[in-house]
């Protein structure tokens, strides 16, 4: 397969050829709009292309690692969502890197990250509470890292 | 250009059939409002018996277009019933078309109110006029919480209680994220901490639901008006606010950040609640309450892409928002988190 220029690469030449050669020669609002979204779709997913594998793979790590820390600790009764759910991670982990299989990855595990997050605050546990929160801190950084600071299209 | 006119020609009829002189009527000039996400919205100017009269249409958009699905008639009485009490600054409601047999699609045509949107005028004027459309804002925001509920639009459905209507608010984000075809922590985080941090309770009322510097038209002589109550219904008049600091992140400027201390103290004034119930930090509780409404039909916009059941660079454009719409959440977390001790 042709691996050079990068997806990024190319999603890139086209979104800079259409923001500086296509845009400006549209008069049509609406057409305006709908182009400033397309362009903003794209950007988001070239730099999705160049780094979504890495990133899912990173965060569940990090997800698993957590989840067995906090079960550790947590009552019996409180655990066992967060149980069920790491049990159905390692169950249905692939470790593929095909996406679709990756992504259900990441699914399963982002699930157990929401039940771990259930947990702490109904324990309030402080300890618990900043462990989950450096996990979504991760997730919200890699998701900045795509989107950056967001403004809504044609809201002139 | 044929669709164009057959839509002036269509809007010509309609404008004659409620006119006293017919034959003089005519569509001088009409245009599509951008940015909306829900409506089909355009402006129309009329020439009736020599007299020239501006008017909105809000219509129902083509099926499968529009990001959120809201029904005209209850918006018809809504604003029918808030218009009639006086106690609202709107611009009138003119005419409703139920079955779109006239307008093509079910619509209601509005008064053309004469006034710039606060969003546009409070991004050219100079930034130290900022401050000055705080206690603007907070009029509005007052008068919507000062509204007594026993003259709200009947089609509104009264919750039994706040305690009620919060866990509702909170489930329906718990809910949504489990209906959804993409796991999402950050919808469950905030289903989480709202469960273990809510504030003082004030009394149900009126919420219009997409309360922004948006849809707040600024008249002469502070004679402001609010537009788009498509979202209204009954519940904590703090969701507004929650709403509007949500809003002023993704389509700036902050006018209530501007002057806080200006505005929090209009708005306490006008509504009677308290210190301790209306406060930045009980905003961010609401931002993150409130954004449910436009959060999640976005988000099943966004699954039916996923399954191949829709298509469409506006509902592709959902992504990158739903992302903006996390750090919006996020941010509002912390800080609430830091200013409350969170989460205890």
């Amino acid at each position: 397969m042709i691996s050079r220029p990068t997806t990024q690469q190319l999603i890139d030449a086209i979104c800079i050829e259409l923001g500086n050669k296509v845009a400006p020669t549209i008069t049509d609002p609406v057409i305006q709009i709908q182009l400033e979204m397309a362009l903003s779709v794209l950007q988001t997913a070239a730099v999705r292309s160049g780094n979504e594998l890495a990133w899912m793979h990173e965060e569940r790590e990090a997800i698993e690692e957590t989840a067995r820390q906090m079960l550790e600790a947590l009552p019996d009764a409180s655990a066992a969502p967060l149980q069920e759910a790491l049990q159905a991670y390692t169950d249905g982990l692939t470790d593929s890197l095909y996406l679709e299989e990756a992504q259900q990855d990441y699914a399963r595990a982002s699930e157990v990250l929401s039940r771990a997050i259930e947990a702490a605050y109904e324990s309030g546990d402080a300890g618990h509470i900043d462990a989950v929160g450096r996990l979504m801190d991760q997730r919200h950084a890699n998701q900045q890292s795509v989107t950056g600071q967001f403004m809504a299209a044609g809201r002139a | 250009m044929t669709e164009a006119i057959d839509v002036r020609a269509q809007l010509e009829e309609f404008f004659r059939r409620r006119s006293a002189h017919p034959d003089s009527v005519k569509v001088v000039e009409y245009e599509l409002i951008t940015g909306g996400y829900s409506r089909q919205m355009s402006r129309v100017w009329v020439e009736d018996a020599g007299e020239r009269r501006g008017f909105v249409v809000r219509q129902d958009p083509p099926p499968g277009q529009a990001i959120i699905d809201t029904d005209r008639a209850t918006e018809w009485e809504v604003l029918s019933t808030l218009h009639e009490s006086g106690k609202i600054p709107m611009p009138a409601p003119l005419w409703f078309d139920p079955t779109g047999d006239e307008l093509g699609s079910p619509g209601i045509v509005i008064e053309m109110f004469d006034g710039e949107a606060l969003v546009s005028l409070g991004r050219k004027c100079d930034p130290s006029e900022l401050p000055g459309f705080a206690p603007r804002l907070a009029e509005l925001g007052g008068a919507l919480a000062a509204f007594p509920r026993e003259e709200a639009p009947a089609c509104l459905e009264v919750p039994a209680s706040w305690d009620d209507y919060i866990d509702s608010r909170i489930q329906y984000w718990i809910d949504a994220e489990q209906r959804h075809t993409d796991r999402d922590p950050f919808m469950r985080m905030i289903g989480a901490y709202l469960k273990a941090n809510r504030p003082p309770p004030v009394p149900l009322g009126l919420v219009h639901g997409d309360f922004q510097v948006a849809n707040v038209l600024l008249g002469d002589d502070g004679n402001d008006v609010l537009i788009d109550w498509e979202l209204a219904h009954i519940g904590d008049p703090r969701e507004d606010l929650g709403w509007c600091m949500m809003a002023s992140v993704t389509q700036p400027p902050d006018v209530i950040g501007a002057d806080e201390e200006a505005f929090y103290s209009r708005y306490r004034e006008i509504s009677g609640l308290s210190e301790e119930q209306v406060n930045p930090t009980t905003t961010d509780y609401f931002l993150l309450l409130a954004s449910a409404t436009v959060f999640v039909p976005v988000t099943e916009q966004l699954a039916a892409l996923d399954k191949g059941e829709t298509t469409g660079i506006q509902v592709a454009y959902m992504s990158p928002a739903v992302s903006g719409m996390h750090d919006v959440f996020y941010r509002a977390l912390k800080r609430h988190q830091a200013a409350s001790g969170g989460a205890k």
